[in-house]
């Protein structure tokens, strides 16, 4: 054996490496992977007792649509409420459909890219949902008194009350909508605004988030050359 | 699970360059668990002097230098690495170094076994296809020391080496 069989071996070595390195990457990326998959299951669990308890309410606001039909004053605020939940289920069935649909042989930045616009559509949405929060508490007083208890929340408490209260749910809307605005971009340095924010969109899709961006470094790439 | 953003750049440049380590690793160590702690100190070693890494040289020459003088200490310090070689069913266990033709790296490490840590790093890096003068640069010595050296190190491993 002289020095350049030495060299012919050194390049088996070499490739050695590069196939056991290569091999190595591959199955840390399907370790990451799984946590991903196990992550996104969770929320899709979320979302789908979400779905489920939303379908109930539907029904019983077209019950109480179908019962008043002829009653605008309690048909309107009903109305506004099923608009409301029909809304709130389509977008959950969206983020279902999504989160169904992820590939998880597809590039690990793709499948990141997926969830992340994901999660910052979640967020958008809730801040839409909390904004209108108060806007749907009158409506909800009165279809709630009125279907629950038998209660006429007009005659009961009066329309300046209802009228009163509508209106500052009108002017919280704007409100709450430029204080979300206002704190987005401090979400990514203050700890506190982002442990809201995880919260909120549901820890599950965070740590999806988390194990996709430890997956990525396992992405297959080309290798320095020595 | 989430990376310090202040250790990314160097954790991008390891991950990129990491089979350097395994390398030197490979020459300076017969035992699998010795390669795996010297492995190990190399990257401590590193991280340490990364804040001294100036980026408009290249990393890899960088990481050689701290890798072999790492290595080069390792050796020095360690009274395992006179043990005998591992047999090599021992050596299919080692992961990363495991080969389905061990017999060839066998021999490449046996050759390689008796140089002396300063003739290992420069076999090393002349396998690696370094010219002399980034050798001399990596080991802090003359690219015509290299030669000298070098040629020294290629008649021994020729005699060592010649069939029986």
């Amino acid at each position: 054996m002289d020095f350049d069989t030495l060299q012919r071996r050194w390049d088996r070595l070499n490739e050695t490496l590069d196939t056991r390195l290569d091999q190595q990457s591959q199955a840390l990326r399907a370790l990451y992977l799984q946590t991903v998959e196990r992550a996104v299951r969770r929320s899709s669990l979320g979302l789908s007792a979400e779905v489920i308890i939303t379908i109930p309410v539907l029904l019983l606001l077209g019950s109480f649509l179908a019962a008043h039909i002829t009653e605008p004053r309690f048909f309107v605020p009903a109305l506004m409420l099923q608009l409301f939940a029909v809304v709130q289920l389509a977008l959950h069935i969206h983020k279902l459909v999504v989160l169904r649909s992820l590939d998880y042989s597809e590039p690990v930045v793709s499948i990141q890219k997926r969830l992340a616009t994901l999660r910052v559509r979640s967020l958008r949405h809730l801040v839409w949902l909390y904004a209108c929060l108060p806007l749907l508490w009158p409506p909800l007083l009165i279809v709630a008194m009125q279907g629950l208890l038998g209660l006429d929340a007009y005659a009961l408490l009066g329309l300046p009350y209802l009228a009163v209260n509508l209106l500052v749910g009108l002017a919280c809307v704007p409100l709450l909508l430029w204080l979300a605005r206002a704190l987005t971009p401090r979400v990514a340095h203050v700890p506190a605004l982002r442990r809201l924010v995880d919260d909120l969109t549901g820890r599950s899709l965070r740590e999806a988030l988390d194990a996709l961006d430890a997956a990525a470094a396992f992405e297959r790439e080309p290798r320095a050359e020595r | 699970m989430a990376v310090d953003p202040r250790h990314e750049p160097f954790l991008a440049l390891l991950e990129a360059h990491q089979k350097i380590l395994y390398k030197v690793a490979f020459v300076y160590c017969a035992q699998p668990d010795d390669r795996q702690d010297l492995v190990q100190e190399m990257i401590v070693q590193l991280w340490r002097s990364f804040g001294r890494y100036d980026p408009r040289y290249r990393f890899s020459t960088w990481m050689y230098r701290i890798a072999v003088n790492t290595a080069i200490s390792f050796a020095r310090s360690s009274r395992r690495r006179q043990q005998p070689l591992v047999p090599l069913d021992a050596e299919l266990t080692a992961g990363l170094l495991a080969t389905p033709e061990p017999d060839e790296l066998w021999e490449l490490r046996q050759a390689i076994e008796e140089l002396d840590s300063l003739d290992k790093a420069l076999v090393l890096l002349t396998l690696e296809g370094h010219p002399h003068e980034v050798i001399g640069e990596i080991l802090g010595i003359s690219a015509s020391n290299v030669g000298t050296r070098l040629s020294r190190v290629r008649q021994r491993l020729r005699q060592k080496l010649a069939p029986r």
